[in-house]
């Protein structure tokens, strides 16, 4: 073969493997893509939120409780007679404790905000001696459901900056941050909230504004991020909280053997959905350190509750078939361009 | 022949960078703190002593409910609240001013346990009538080493100070003294936040 036909032959075959490899990462990426589905935000329809009232009671005009049976009376006297107790004399005895948490908070100097607000004569309130009978007025007629108690919690906390601003804007109008709010119990600080300096401010210094919290009810955290870590738009936000939630999920859940999160569709087991998160790899139990021989072959066998043939998922087999497909026709253009040179 | 090794080479060392899946992301769970007792804390820098108002008389729900909506980050309208109503208060008056401020609550005049129940688990406390012709702050349940359940009452006439009370005798003298309690229908604050899970490299 002369040289120029084996620079040329060189040259084919280089060419040939970064088409190769641009065809591998296009298949790679694809198939990634169609195995991977995003999780489900966080949002009403999937929080089962525990329902922490017994049951919605809807008696007409006015919510009220489900009535327990009566081990004790109520004094009607004392609770429709006016309270303007001032000083406790005499007191029911009762044990008085001084808080001590093991959390030693600073409290600093608290800022009551001063509002320019209007405020609105209170109507005369009637002279009640006490002597006399109480006036008991008509309830309201106000209906509230008492609402569930949530599982999630998000908060932010705002300085006074366009990007806090943008970040408010967005859990106010972004559909799907929305969303996400109205599944949680929300709240807003900012550095002048009183509650904020007292309760907060030692973990989530004010440097660091803004920041967006979503945690569990009990305070453990799904996801934190301040200041440059909060992304440019609100779609990469909740992209950002929705892998924050996976992932705390995934911490959480009894399993922790490996803690390794993959995707894995079985047509064996109707229960396990193709984009269910599998943090085993021995889903049916069979696993790699305890496999005796026979024990698939068992399986092969058992249609009644198997109904494998080959232990892949439906996009395995077909990733499998298209890149041989790829590689063969790439394989015949090899040779006939091999042909021709020669 | 050289060439056509380089290139082979080539051709699976580009094929080995492009086609590998990303390694999984390993995840650990991470102790959980200890959670935050009582469950409504109102910091102590926080709480609103009891007043005399303009007609000589103790401002006792007025003081519990501005605890109570602070407790609820709804510091204006508590502000606003004892800016305008002092002096006593009775439960469907109470209400009534409720209503005019367009505050939604929940309340309950049977003394029912249930209700404080739920106070505690959404974490939004409370206002109850307790002590003689006294109205306090109902800050959950708390568990107390001996086994026993017990309710936080912080009473406004003794600012900085959590009052304990076991639950049967807390639910018995409730009773006698009206069984009224309202809560505020408003998100609760978050808990202090705690590290949950961490990354493993």
């Amino acid at each position: 073969m002369s040289n120029d036909v084996r620079i040329r032959v060189s040259l084919g075959i280089v060419m040939l493997a970064l088409s190769v490899c641009v065809l591998h990462a296009f298949a790679t990426v694809v198939s990634f893509m169609a195995i991977h589905q995003p999780p489900s935000i966080p949002s009403a329809r999937s929080v089962r939120a525990p329902l922490a009232f017994p049951s919605a009671i809807d008696s007409g005009a006015i919510t009220q409780l489900p009535q327990p049976s009566i081990t004790h009376s109520v004094n009607s006297n004392a609770r429709d007679e006016l309270k303007q107790d001032s000083w406790c004399v005499p007191c029911q005895p009762s044990t008085r404790v001084v808080p001590s948490t093991t959390r030693v908070v600073q409290y600093p100097n608290v800022y009551y905000p001063t509002p320019n607000v209007y405020y609105p004569t209170p109507a005369p309130a009637p002279v009640i001696q006490p002597t006399q009978q109480p006036i008991y007025l008509p309830a309201s007629t106000s209906i509230v459901s008492p609402p569930v108690a949530k599982n999630y919690e998000l908060a932010l906390f705002l300085g006074n900056d366009a990007r806090s601003s943008q970040i408010k804007q967005w859990f106010d109008t972004d559909p799907k941050l929305l969303k996400m709010r109205d599944a949680c119990n929300y709240q807003v600080f900012t550095e002048a909230n009183p509650l904020y300096r007292t309760k907060y401010a030692s973990a989530i210094p004010v440097e660091q504004f803004p920041v967006v919290l979503l945690q569990y009810a009990d305070g453990g955290h799904i996801h934190a991020a301040g200041g440059h870590m909060i992304p440019s738009t609100a779609a990469a936000l909740l992209s950002d909280m929705q892998y924050g939630f996976e992932l705390a999920s995934k911490a959480r859940e009894e399993n922790k053997k490996t803690g390794m999160i993959k995707a894995a569709g079985y047509r064996w087991d109707p229960a396990i959905t193709p984009a269910m998160q599998l943090d085993s790899n021995c889903p049916d139990g069979i696993c790699p350190d305890n496999w005796k021989p026979g024990d698939r072959a068992r399986d092969l066998f058992d249609r009644a509750e198997h109904q494998a043939v080959v232990w892949a998922g439906a996009q395995e087999i077909v990733i499998v078939v298209v890149v041989g497909f790829l590689l063969l026709l790439v394989g015949g253009l090899v040779l006939l361009v091999v042909k021709k040179l020669l | 022949m050289m060439r056509l090794l380089v290139a082979v080479s080539l051709m699976l060392i580009c094929g080995c960078q492009c086609g590998c899946e990303p390694a999984p992301v390993r995840v650990r769970a991470l102790p959980a703190a200890p959670p935050e007792s009582p469950v409504c804390a109102l910091p102590a820098v926080l709480h609103q002593r009891n007043e005399v108002g303009p007609l000589g008389q103790g401002s006792c729900v007025h003081a519990s409910l501005v605890n109570h909506l602070r407790w609820l980050n709804q510091f204006i309208l508590a502000e606003r609240w004892w800016k305008t109503y002092h002096d006593g208060e009775y439960a469907s008056r109470l209400m009534q001013r409720l209503d005019a401020a367009g505050v939604d609550y929940v309340y309950t005049e049977k003394a029912d346990p249930r209700f404080l129940d739920w106070c505690t688990a959404t974490r939004r406390g409370a206002i109850l009538w307790w002590k003689p012709s006294h109205c306090c702050t109902f800050e959950g349940w708390t568990k107390q080493p001996d086994g026993k359940t017990y309710a936080v009452i912080l009473d406004n006439n003794r600012p900085g100070v959590w009052e304990l009370t076991e639950r049967e005798q807390f639910v018995r003298l409730w009773a006698g003294y009206g069984g009224f309690a309202l809560s505020a229908v408003s998100p609760p604050p978050p808990n202090r936040t705690w590290l949950s899970y961490e990354i493993e490299k």
